[in-house]
């Protein structure tokens, strides 16, 4: 698999078909992957895919504009490659997708992936197999159970890790706002000091932000160094957007996000007038 | 200073009495993943076997949002509030890098006379107590330092290493003697062999840490690669969040902010700030002299093996790794800066 990946990068490089071929590397020890950037066809030997390539590569995309990018995506990626897209963020043209039959990595959400299918890619590396998992919301359905106060007290309990290094929203790939309302100062959204109730409204107001864009790709969770379980906010949101607006982010590059537009009578959405 | 003995009960029932007095702040488990310093209740919840812990002990002194003082504006006057000292704490079970990572920034806290207070009182409260590592990371390389080991004792007032059953434990400050003698009752004498044993240890352990780096080189590349196209590119995957500065313990950066309670009364906040975020350097009018990523991304690194060597003769780093493992895409400090040209 790894073998074919890299005959396609270095292909690509050598033709001058794209500027940068986005890939897994060999990271600091064995088992560890990171992401690379590569523009010569001779480092594309240093590609690779295996059970750490947890990254979700699209969270460069809209940073390389201008130029072309082959990008390696397993299927959950390829949700948010198609969420940029679809949000201008990149043109279609300008990037190559390279998709990876991937049977799941070590995160949390491959357990209940039904994603792998790998429509509308380039290039397929290796076999796309029906891997026969399904979806589960049993935990998200158990947290909506608890009281608000126990809600809180579980929240409260998080974030007063929180260390505000703003991991979760770098390394979003929908979170790619030039200038983020953490940083404004006028008028000031977020004081700067950190303590509970301030890390809690930042993760509020970003998760509002990408409510109906976020993937649930889990990027968050993964890069948070505290640990902080923000995976039960972006699996409820996911399961929140198909509920009210029928709407499942990244599942195609052409389909209106739920809150950029409106219907007079929305469905799922009783009147409280 | 001198060397004492301690048992395993008896570092248990010592722990557990220092609760009782002090706030004592050991790793603690948060989740399944997540061992941070935090509030210890009983030694029951320490965390020992934990090299990295998520974060630093750094917070416990240099707290990441400090209050500097409260103000109220009255008819003829501004009246001050400054917060009370806090209570007096123990860092137990840290390692020799954390601990490192206290003496580095003190230097820099008491510069050319200057005492910063809220940092030097923190510190002043607070015994460290230190336990040396056996088993090192694949991303530790504390011995690339001058005097860096997993069992040094710099930035320690008392250090721990598992000799023959027991722990030697190390007096190395006064400070550490005051809370040795207050608790006698827990501590034996130590003998040459136990110190010897120590030394064996030390060996044993430095031998395991692989990577070590040729601080000479490193600045001398990085003295002439400002303008290499090296940064160019080198800076690509990183996403350019805080976490490599947050969870360093030697990274002291911070931003003085306001927050006002209401028109005439507020409060003046000391927050840790990120060369990486791009309001670090954004001034006042907007401009921004750090213009892109890459000069973002260039300057920690230029600031750590560089600047800081030039200023203090030191670098700012005491090689713990935990940038390299907290990094959400894996940036290895030691292969930027051992690359550099």
């Amino acid at each position: 698999m790894e073998k074919e990946m890299q005959e396609i990068a270095k292909k690509l490089l050598a033709e001058k078909k794209v500027d940068w071929v986005i890939g897994y590397e060999n990271s600091f020890e064995p088992g560890a992957s990171r992401p690379v950037f590569m523009n010569k066809p001779e480092d594309a030997v240093k590609l690779v895919f295996n059970k750490s390539c947890v990254n979700n590569l699209a969270v460069y995309l809209p940073k390389i504009k201008k130029q072309k990018a082959a990008v390696v995506a397993k299927g959950c990626d390829l949700r948010s490659v198609r969420e940029i897209i679809k949000e201008h963020q990149i043109l279609r043209e300008n990037v190559v997708i390279i998709g990876v039959a991937c049977e799941g990595v070590e995160s949390s959400k491959c357990s209940t992936c039904t994603e792998n299918k790998l429509d509308g890619v380039d290039f397929t590396v290796g076999t796309v197999k029906d891997l026969g998992r399904k979806e589960d919301m049993s935990d998200i359905e158990k947290f909506e159970e608890l009281s608000s106060k126990e809600k809180e007290a579980f929240w409260n309990k998080e974030f007063e890790r929180c260390i505000r290094c703003y991991a979760c929203r770098n390394v979003c790939p929908v979170c790619y706002c030039p200038d983020c309302f953490a940083n404004r100062l006028m008028p000031e959204y977020l004081n700067k000091v950190v303590n509970t109730a301030e890390n809690k409204v930042f993760q509020q107001i970003r998760m509002q932000h990408v409510f109906g864009r976020c993937t649930d790709c889990r990027a968050c969770e993964e890069a948070c160094p505290v640990g902080i379980k923000l995976s039960l906010l972006t699996k409820k949101m996911s399961k929140d957007a198909k509920k009210l607006f029928n709407y499942e982010s990244g599942k195609d590059t052409d389909s209106r996000p739920p809150l950029s537009t409106f219907k007079v009578d929305e469905e799922g959405i009783a009147e409280i007038m | 200073m001198a060397n004492k003995l301690i048992t395993q009960e008896n570092l248990k029932a010592l722990v557990n009495e220092l609760a009782a007095s002090y706030d004592v702040f050991a790793p603690k488990r948060e989740n399944k993943n997540t061992v941070s310093f935090g509030k210890l209740q009983s030694f029951e919840e320490y965390v020992s076997g934990v090299l990295l812990t998520n974060t630093t002990a750094k917070d416990k002194v240099y707290l990441q949002s400090e209050q500097l003082f409260q103000y109220e504006l009255k008819k003829d006057t501004v009246e001050f509030k400054e917060k009370a000292p806090g209570k007096e704490a123990v860092i137990f079970g840290g390692r020799p890098c954390d601990a490192r990572g206290f003496d580095v920034i003190d230097k820099l806290f008491n510069w050319s006379g200057y005492e910063d207070g809220p940092y030097t009182g923190g510190r002043k409260n607070t015994t460290i107590i230190t336990v040396s590592c056996e088993k090192p990371e694949t991303t530790c390389f504390c011995t690339s330092f001058a005097g860096g080991s997993p069992a040094d004792g710099k930035g320690s007032d008392i250090l721990l290493t598992p000799v023959s059953g027991k722990f030697l434990a190390e007096l190395l400050t006064e400070r550490g003697e005051k809370l040795a003698a207050k608790y006698s009752k827990y501590f034996s004498e130590a003998g040459d062999a136990e110190t010897a044993a120590k030394a064996e240890f030390a060996k044993a352990a430095e031998a395991k840490i692989t990577k070590k780096l040729d601080l000479a080189a490193v600045k001398k590349n990085l003295d002439a690669s400002f303008d290499s196209p090296y940064w160019d590119t080198v800076h690509l995957p990183c996403v350019k969040c805080g976490a490599c500065t947050y969870v360093c313990p030697t990274c002291y950066c911070f931003d003085i902010t306001e927050k006002k309670f209401g028109y005439l009364n507020g409060e003046r906040n000391r927050t840790w700030d990120s060369c990486m975020s791009e309001m670090f350097t954004k001034m006042a009018g907007g401009h921004n002299p750090r213009t892109d990523t890459k000069r973002r991304f260039r300057q920690r690194f230029m600031h750590k093996f560089r600047y800081h060597v030039d200023n203090f003769k030191e670098e700012l780093c005491t090689g713990c790794g935990r940038c390299i493992r907290r990094c959400p895409v894996g940036i290895d400090i030691r292969k930027v800066v051992e690359e550099a040209k």
